[in-house]
């Protein structure tokens, strides 16, 4: 077997796919964007030890584009999996200090089930409780982050219906589009987990800082955008564009949710 | 690879251990819940995909588990293959569903390990309970078959009298100690089959006794309940609503969808609350269609909800409801009367309501309507077919209108009312907020517009029910309410009719479905297989 041949040919098959990846650019560049939020959150977050996971939460989601782009789209969804898994792993490990040198030290596991715990995990009622107690929709976060670790998990354990098509390197629309539809759920969960536990305790400069990506990413969580009015000062000048975002993920949000009626049913005449 | 995951409509979709893990009950649920697992009867009355079977499944489950301390052993039994019974045998119902009964029975005591005795003969049919399948499993099969067959008649001394049953029943309860066998029947009744409908509800009568409890899920519009049956005094009658004036509503259906569709559309959710907000309003508490309606816009854009409300309530709703009058030719009359009626009666007269609504700031809007007690049998009748399809659900009866006269109150569904509306997203819930059950249309006992329905001839269980079927059997797959996905999935697969996939069998669809496991395969035979029996049955 000729190696160089056999790799070449397969990086010419990446190289195909990439081109018609890179046809649409705006997906890729609103992804690049949702880096640099999770880059900005390393920064304001960048003393305390469990910072250090942002890299690889970076990584992951980079190195899971560049397989996006060259049709590796297992792979691509088995980092979006990873970065997913310690995101949520940092914000456990905020309150486990021991348990964060453990893992980083290859002595403990990061165990999905047990940071994602109804009870205690980082989407908790008691994690809500410590860190942004008006933040009340931990539970549907919660749902929601594990509904979206479970279906990219599908395509890591290489469940049946993941394997519609000759899984070889060619480019794959749907596939492509789905990959940015879960980034975008993903910039959404994260915004929420990390305001939840973080944004009560950083500087109004950051807070500042953040604003316009809380607004665009979760304007429609109430208690944050609230949250948001009674910390900074009013706005002095019509707010310029707002930050590029990831598709499907932050969509010109809408106005907040509108609570139920309150009139009660009359009896009859 | 796939990215697209099917939405599973019905519970029949569902396994059991995902059942309780779904369940998202209001306060009305845990009551429906609690009176199925209680003794006395009770009749479950709701329109398609508002959650009979699921409720009746969770009363199993819970039933099922709690067995050790309450020794009460539910036996679910489903009779949605009632249209393919067809045999010269005028009790062909009773022995049908009596030899259904029987076998759930006896699996039902295999499953909790109970050893069979003397009594085994009874219920399997034989004096070799052991053989399989037993005398009364064959027979059931039969029955089930003899669609094929109409004129060939079926030996059916093997099937106990209710008598016997009950005996047989009373001796295994004292001998294993179970204390009652709660029987939960699902599709209990054909609406259009009137013979089936006295059958069933004089076999739930006779069943009872201390060992048995019957319970039952129904469609709305029931005709004949037999000469035995009462239902005021033979069984309490639950109607499966859920109050879209209750503050928890909007909650329990975002919780409902939540738990079944996908992390994109579960973030669409949570993120566009307010659309979410007036899709679930629309839906008039139909989980069903609540999801079948997500399947169509699962980014929750406004302004394709908007396309969705104004294109699916004004007409996709009225497919089931139109196809009927294809189907029952002999009920044709009266379906197409129920459609031109709310069309060009009622809404016009709510859509003016709302306009008013609207405009003032302490207005009132309604998706209610009142018809006049003494209003001409006809009418009453096309309003049960109605309800059955689930454009309308009724409400109470004996409700004063404006002359102090006795009437009904009816509800149409709200999709219905606010796809009249430019712009259903933004007036939505303003609309809903402003509902007063109080404001409702008036029909009075000689509404004009009852005319044509009181003119019409109605065959009322004249219609030739194998003639029915043949032609139900020969439509296309595309008539069935699945998804897309599951619809091409089966055109890969190769069928075309529903006849077709009726006697399809179960390792077909594991061999030629490509890139799909055994497991899912088998969840979409059971898919499919549900929606043509739901089709049959109406």
């Amino acid at each position: 077997m000729d190696l160089k041949e056999h790799y070449d040919k397969i990086s010419e098959a990446a190289r195909a796919v990439r081109q018609d990846s890179l046809l649409d650019s705006a997906p890729l560049e609103a992804a690049h964007a949702a880096i640099g939020e999770i880059r900005l959150w390393q920064e304001i977050l960048g003393a305390r030890p469990e910072a250090t996971i942002f890299d690889q939460i970076v990584s992951a989601l980079e190195l899971g584009l560049f397989a996006l782009v060259s049709g590796l789209y297992r792979q691509a969804y088995g980092s979006l999996r990873l970065t997913v898994e310690l995101t949520a792993g940092l914000c456990w490990f905020s309150t486990n200090r021991l348990d964060l040198a453990e893992w980083q030290s290859g002595e403990r596991d990061l165990i999905w089930k047990e940071i994602t715990n109804e009870d205690e995990g980082v989407l908790s009622p008691r994690f809500r409780k410590a860190f942004f107690p008006e933040l009340n929709e931990e539970r549907k976060y919660n749902g929601l982050n594990k509904k979206l670790y479970r279906e990219l998990s599908e395509y890591v354990h290489g469940n049946a219906r993941t394997w519609a098509g000759q899984d070889d390197i060619k480019y794959d629309e749907q596939l492509h589009r789905a990959w940015f539809d879960r980034l975008g759920t993903y910039m959404v969960v994260t915004t929420v987990l990390l305001s939840l536990r973080y944004l009560q305790e950083v500087d109004d400069t950051a807070v500042g800082k953040l604003a316009p990506y809380l607004h665009s990413r979760v304007g429609h969580v109430a208690p944050i955008t609230k949250y948001l009015r009674e910390r900074l000062p009013p706005a002095p000048a019509p707010a310029s564009p707002a930050p590029a975002s990831a598709q499907g993920g932050a969509a010109t949000p809408e106005t907040p949710a509108t609570p139920a009626p309150t009139n009660s049913p009359q009896g009859p005449d | 690879m796939n990215a697209i995951e099917e939405i599973r409509l019905r519970t029949e979709d569902l396994k059991r251990d995902e059942i309780l893990g779904l369940f998202v009950p209001t306060f009305t649920d845990r009551e429906i819940v609690r009176l199925l697992k209680a003794a006395s009867p009770v009749i479950l009355e709701g329109s398609r995909g508002t959650g009979k079977s699921f409720l009746l499944r969770v009363a199993e489950i819970e039933l099922e588990n709690s067995f050790r301390e309450n020794r009460v052993m539910p036996v679910y039994v489903s009779f949605i293959r009632s249209s393919l019974v067809h045999t010269p045998d005028p009790q062909q119902f009773q022995h049908w569903m009596l030899a259904k009964i029987c076998n759930r029975v006896v699996r039902a005591l295999k499953g909790h390990g109970f050893t069979a005795g003397f009594e085994s003969t009874v219920l399997s049919g034989s004096t070799q309970p052991d053989q399989e399948p037993t005398v009364l499993e064959r027979l059931e099969s039969e029955f089930e078959d003899s669609y094929r067959n109409p004129d060939k008649p079926i030996q059916t001394e093997a099937i106990p009298t209710v008598e016997q049953f009950k005996d047989a029943v009373e001796d295994i309860c004292d001998r294993n100690d179970i204390s009652r066998i709660s029987l939960l029947f699902d599709e209990a009744i054909h609406i259009f089959r009137p013979e089936q409908q006295r059958q069933f509800f004089t076999l739930f009568r006779d069943l009872r006794s201390a060992y048995i409890g019957c319970n039952a899920a129904v469609y709305p519009g029931v005709t004949s309940y037999g000469d035995v049956f009462e239902l005021t005094h033979d069984a309490t009658l639950k109607r499966l609503e859920r109050d879209m004036l209750s503050p928890q509503y909007v909650e329990n259906m975002r919780d409902i969808a939540l738990r079944q569709v996908e992390s994109g559309t579960a973030a669409a959710i949570l993120r566009n609350d307010s659309t979410f907000t007036v899709l679930a309003y629309c839906v008039g508490g139909n989980p069903r269609l609540l999801l079948k309606n997500l399947s169509q816009c699962p980014e929750l854009r406004a302004p394709e909800v908007n396309e969705l409300i104004k294109s699916f309530y004004r007409s996709g709703i009225w497919s089931e409801h139109s196809s009927l009058a294809e189907t029952y030719s002999g009920h044709k009359p009266l379906i197409d009367w129920g459609r031109n009626f709310i069309e060009t009666q009622v809404l016009p007269r709510l859509e003016e309501r709302s306009l008013r609504a609207l405009k003032d700031p302490e207005g009132e809007s309604s998706c209610f309507f009142w018809v006049n007690r003494d209003a001409p049998e006809a009418v009453k009748h096309a309003l049960r077919l109605l309800a059955y399809t689930g454009i309308v659900q009724k409400g109470e009866d004996a409700i004063r209108g404006t002359r102090a006269e006795l009437g009904t109150r009816y509800t149409v569904n709200f999709g219905c009312v606010l796809a009249t509306q430019a712009n259903p997203t933004t007036v939505g819930v303003e609309l809903v907020r402003k509902l007063s059950i109080k404001r409702f249309v008036e029909f009075g006992a000689n509404h004009p517009s009852y005319e044509p329905a009181r003119n019409a001839t109605i065959h009322v269980g004249g219609e030739d029910m194998l003639q029915v079927l043949k032609e139900q059997l020969a439509r296309p797959i595309g008539e069935l309410d699945l998804t897309d996905w599951q619809k091409n999935h089966l055109q890969e697969i190769g069928f075309s009719t529903v006849g077709q996939l009726l006697k399809s069998d179960e390792s077909v669809f594991i061999e030629k479905l490509r890139y799909v496991g055994p497991k899912r395969a088998r969840r979409i035979k059971n898919a499919a297989d549900a929606a043509v029996l739901e089709y049959l049955s109406g």
